[in-house]
């Protein structure tokens, strides 16, 4: 409350940037100064993520590998075309194969999500795996809840779903 | 429908007949160069008229609203009949 006489912005270089709102008030004779809690540029920062965590999943074939890769002992690589060939849209392997390369795991691997080599083809846990792990995670602990048009037809889920049921 | 990467394929595809090799042997990934994303959703756009020029390795490659391709000003292929992946 009080008159804002003054503001201005505080940035933090370390350890991590972060910058917060001041405020300078007056009020009657006294004058104070606020400090935001939560600096701009960490919540842009958790913004951005859940975007791009979203962006990442966009696709089947990128679900599913994530899903494989959730199922897997956490160091284990897996091997492509397979780990990401969803069971409900079974793509012939070699277009899969290519749409892999070209631009599926090119996508999970600038968010962080996985890591991948070519010959062989395969693809491991990234450094920010967990962020897509949990968004599918919590999707598949409410299975129950999702409207039909999400989950008719989705293995995966009708698996999740059926054992919430028994 | 899935997202639709029938282009981004389509001109991977390309620049492969362009090296002489088959389209799992171009030794970069496509996206590194043209956002495949942004590819899709062009190809989405039914009405609007767009022409979109971009690089890669050794070759410049020109993509069109009606579904041309060109590499280094050479027409590749219509990509007229390239259908979304429709989910079973």
């Amino acid at each position: 409350m009080g008159l804002v006489v003054a503001r201005g912005e505080l940035v933090f270089s370390w350890p991590t940037v972060s910058k917060s709102t001041i405020e300078i008030c007056v009020l009657g004779n006294n004058s104070y100064v606020t400090m935001t809690g939560t600096s701009t540029l960490d919540k842009r920062e958790m913004i951005e993520r859940w975007d791009t965590v979203f962006r990442s999943l966009a696709a089947e074939p990128r679900r599913q590998l994530v899903v494989s890769l959730m199922e897997a002992p956490q160091d284990r690589e897996l091997s492509l075309p397979e780990a990401a060939n969803p069971p409900s849209l079974l793509m012939e392997p070699a277009t899969l194969y290519s749409e892999l390369i070209h631009v599926h795991l090119p996508v999970l691997e600038d968010a962080g999500l996985i890591e991948w080599e070519r010959e062989p083809l395969c693809a491991r846990r990234g450094p920010q795996f967990a962020e897509a792990a949990s968004v599918i995670e919590s999707i598949h602990a409410n299975a129950d809840e999702l409207p039909r048009s999400l989950s008719e037809g989705c293995q995966r889920l009708e698996a999740h779903r059926q054992r919430q049921n028994l | 429908m899935t997202r639709n990467n029938a282009l981004t394929l389509a001109v991977v595809d390309a620049l492969a007949a362009a090296e002489h090799c088959a389209p799992q042997e171009l030794d970069y990934s496509i996206h590194e160069y043209v956002d495949s994303d942004a590819l899709s959703a062009l190809t989405a756009m039914e009405r609007a008229t767009w022409e979109l020029t971009f690089q890669v390795p050794g070759h410049e490659v020109i993509v069109t609203g009606d579904g041309q391709i060109y590499v280094d000003g050479d027409l590749v292929q219509g990509t007229d009949d390239l259908q979304p992946y429709e989910l079973q």
